[in-house]
């Protein structure tokens, strides 16, 4: 009986491993020989370089990246006209939800694989780069494609020495009018006040703010005169314009009823025509454009309040070179992210009916009227700190303006709980 | 009256008494080799990364030392971490980590009452509506049943962000079903009610450190939890032999007291596991906590183990996260032995 047993289990792990044997096997069929290129003749000069080139460069580049539908139909262009130029070159593709996207790229990338090029948020750089986790790529990208790049943009990509990533695009936090409800800018904030109260009536809304931290944080400049830290990363926001800018948004509430923390009620309300004004971010362009009609949307300078102005981060979103990328995959991988800050890549990416990225090189001509709404808008922005100690800001400063909006505390009390917390975070990140 | 005698098994033959023990490993090779790939992989893919767990837990793990591998010791000397001895379990004790609002005393408070809330009514709906479904007068039970496992059966965070947005303050199904409620029977409740914000309590007392927040995540678990005990009590209640309730019957017993002395004696056995795993999986809810409440307002209705999940994705401590993790999972020892020996789960039962 115990033989029998033995025997019955010998067969099922023989057949198991024979299973797994064959779940291992490479089943796909043999790669075919590749074509014979035809080598350039000697008289072909100059002209024959590319071809050479581009028949030499083989490898695969694995991209993944978090863009939306509207996004992707660019990115898909891109990679088209990519892989026209370099036929042997493979590109694998993987959309993961942006919440997950650096998680999943850290776990993968610190145990040797993940994706050979990645593009994310700007402040991702440092962090990633300090883990050895994306590539210093000095050296690695021409001239030519550096020189093109926006200066402003590239001192997103400049940290600790090296160049961690390069910018693709520019972005940032505007504010947004349905010139059908709004048919006048407010070049105040007393007149948005003003225009608010004309035109809210039953569904309709004149004015609806987003006041979440990562919105707001620039009207602390902009308004208040203050700065949320030293260039270092150490909070400095715990002063008297630190309260003035915490205070904006109960006066906000006052005037304008509703405000939002970070939801989409103010964006959802917008694209069904029921909201005047919005602050949201400019990648969602092209969305609000398809849902309300470009030719009712308008992107304007920001306001002044007193001697101020309102303001928005202005910033980057890069593209990263994995640190594991290595051969054919790397030399592949580099020449992508050339082409992706190419004229040709950046025209297609700014195509407002696709992704509608604002170009982050010169020598692409913006023609559409929103993009130089952008463009205008962001020179009234506040750059974005690029440093790995603003990830100690996010909750606490959200956590200070929901308390003052929210439950009517104390600026002074809140803000000193909130430095504190920032100080204690900021010597965590750095292990102090 | 005692309609049931329960008497505890005894052991058919003493322990001392068996062979040796070479010859009982020698007899139970087949056994071994039976358990012997499934228990492979337990190791890969489960002790081993408990094990490096714990070790990391001692540790001052931070994104900087990702790229360490065991392994590999070209890794060693740039990548590995430095030993912090006890310093990460310390810092989540003593309420040391830079987290908003974190103490490590409420935040347990809050979880073991987030538990026992929800054990409470799981079980109590569970147990009732498995009665109601077991009676032979209830017509269209097998339909109650199908309809009554959709909860369920829907996907964890599915049915969280859902709830999630029902309790909208301004678009929420929730505040609209009351203003229709107003319009309806002239009543006056607020439609504009901040279910997960809002900072106050609604009850008082000893329960004033749960905000409003923590009623409304409770009744989207309560939603949640109960069909599975209520399919456990109906299987177990469909295991009693019609016979004990007749002689109870015929021994005077009421309702009750057929209750008491029969189904709940009966059911024990099934429903001390049912609700071990239930208190587990409870104390461990990160689909409905995460995303219901994200731990509004102000982290009162984090629970330990979404505390432990900020640490790793929002401050990428993984140390610490370790401990923490440790931490939460000596309590749950803790409280499943304490259940254990309160409700004597692991002895068998004969009915005499």
């Amino acid at each position: 009986m115990k033989k029998r047993a033995l025997w019955t289990l010998l067969v099922v792990l023989t057949i198991g491993a024979m299973a797994i044997t064959a779940c291992g096997t490479d089943t796909s069929p043999a790669p075919e020989e590749p074509a014979a290129v035809e080598p350039g003749t000697e008289d072909d000069g100059g002209e024959a370089e590319p071809m050479d080139e581009a028949a030499g460069l083989t490898g695969t580049v694995t991209l993944w990246h978090a863009w939306k539908e509207n996004e992707i139909v660019s990115l898909t262009e891109v990679i088209a006209a990519f892989t026209a130029m370099y036929p042997d070159v493979t590109i694998d593709v993987l959309y993961t939800p942006f919440d997950d996207l650096r998680g999943k790229f850290e776990t993968a990338a610190a145990t040797g694989g993940g994706p050979s090029v990645l593009i994310g948020a700007a402040d991702w750089g440092p962090g990633l780069y300090d883990a050895d986790l994306i590539a210093d790529i000095t050296g690695m990208i021409s001239d030519e494609t550096l020189a093109a790049i926006n200066p402003a943009a590239m001192g997103a990509v400049e940290y600790a020495g090296a160049m961690v990533g390069l910018p693709q695009t520019i972005k940032g936090v505007v504010m947004f009018r349905n010139t059908a409800i709004l048919p006048e800018a407010p070049t105040t904030y007393e007149e948005m006040v003003a225009m608010h109260n004309e035109v809210t009536e039953g569904d309709v809304v004149g004015v609806d703010l987003e006041y979440g931290f990562f919105f707001s944080s620039a009207h602390l400049d902009g308004v208040c005169g203050g700065e949320l830290m030293t260039p270092e990363g150490d909070p400095t926001f715990n002063t008297a314009e630190g309260e003035c800018w915490l205070s904006l948004f109960n006066t906000w509430e006052e005037d304008f009823g509703v405000v939002e923390n970070y939801n989409d009620n103010d964006v959802n309300l917008f694209k069904s025509g029921n909201v005047g004004i919005i602050i949201d971010g400019s990648w969602n362009t092209s969305a609000l454009a398809e849902a309300i009609g470009p030719e009712n949307l308008a992107i304007d300078a920001w306001p002044t309040v007193g001697d101020g102005a309102l303001s928005g981060y202005v910033q980057t979103e890069n593209i990263y070179l994995g640190a594991n990328a290595e051969g054919d995959d790397l030399a592949a991988s580099i020449a992508f992210i050339e082409y992706f800050l190419s004229v040709e890549a950046q025209t297609i990416l700014a195509n407002p009916e696709a992704a509608g990225h604002l170009p982050a090189i010169s020598g692409v001509e913006i023609t559409d009227p929103h993009q130089a709404q952008l463009v205008a808008a962001f020179e009234g922005g506040t750059a974005f700190p690029v440093i790995p100690e603003m990830n100690a800001y996010w909750d606490p400063m959200n956590n200070a303006l929901l308390q003052v909006v929210q439950e009517d505390a104390d600026p002074a009390t809140v803000l000193q709980e909130a430095f504190d917390l920032v100080t204690a975070k900021v010597a965590e990140i750095r292990g102090e | 009256m005692a309609v049931a005698k329960l008497t505890k098994e005894t052991p058919k033959t003493p322990p001392s008494s068996g062979p040796s023990l070479l010859k009982r490993l020698r007899s139970s090779v087949t056994a071994w080799l039976y358990i012997l790939p499934a228990g492979a992989i337990m190791l890969l893919i489960s002790f081993a990364p408990q094990a490096y767990q714990i070790w990391m837990s001692f540790t001052d793990f931070r994104i900087g030392n990702l790229r360490f591998n065991f392994l590999d010791p070209t890794t060693y000397e740039k990548y590995a971490p430095d030993f912090v001895g006890l310093e990460n379990y310390v810092k989540v004790l003593l309420s040391q980590l830079a987290l908003e609002n974190y103490d490590f005393g409420r935040l347990f408070a809050f979880n073991v009452t987030w538990t026992v809330a929800n054990i409470i009514f799981h079980v109590g709906l569970g147990v009732a509506i498995a009665m109601a479904l077991n009676s032979k007068f209830l017509i269209g039970r097998r339909f109650y049943r199908a309809i009554f496992i959709i909860p369920w059966a829907l996907p964890g965070y599915i049915t969280a962000l859902t709830w999630h947005n029902m309790y909208d303050d301004r678009f929420g199904a929730i505040n609209q079903l009351i203003a229709i409620m107003n319009d309806t029977f002239g009543t006056t409740f607020a439609t504009d009610t901040r279910w997960i914000e809002a900072t106050g309590s609604p009850i008082g007392g000893i329960f004033s450190f749960l905000p409003l927040a923590f009623y409304a995540v409770l009744l989207a678990n309560i939603w949640l939890g109960w069909p599975f005990m209520t399919v456990v009590a109906t299987g177990a209640l469909q295991s009693i032999p019609g016979e004990l309730y007749e002689a109870a019957r015929m021994d005077g017993a009421s309702g009750w007291q057929q209750f008491v002395n029969v189904t709940i004696p009966l059911i024990r056995p099934a429903m001390v596991p049912a609700i071990m795993l239930g208190t587990i999986w409870t104390f461990n809810q990160f689909n409905v906590i995460y995303f219901i409440t994200e731990g509004k307002p102000f982290g009162r209705t984090e629970i330990l183990i979404t505390q432990a999940f900020k640490l790793v994705f929002e401050q990428r401590l993984y140390g610490v996260a370790a401990a923490f993790s440790i931490v939460v999972f000596f309590i749950l020892l803790g409280l499943t032995l304490l259940q254990n020996f309160a409700t004597r789960a692991t002895e068998a039962y004969d009915v005499a």
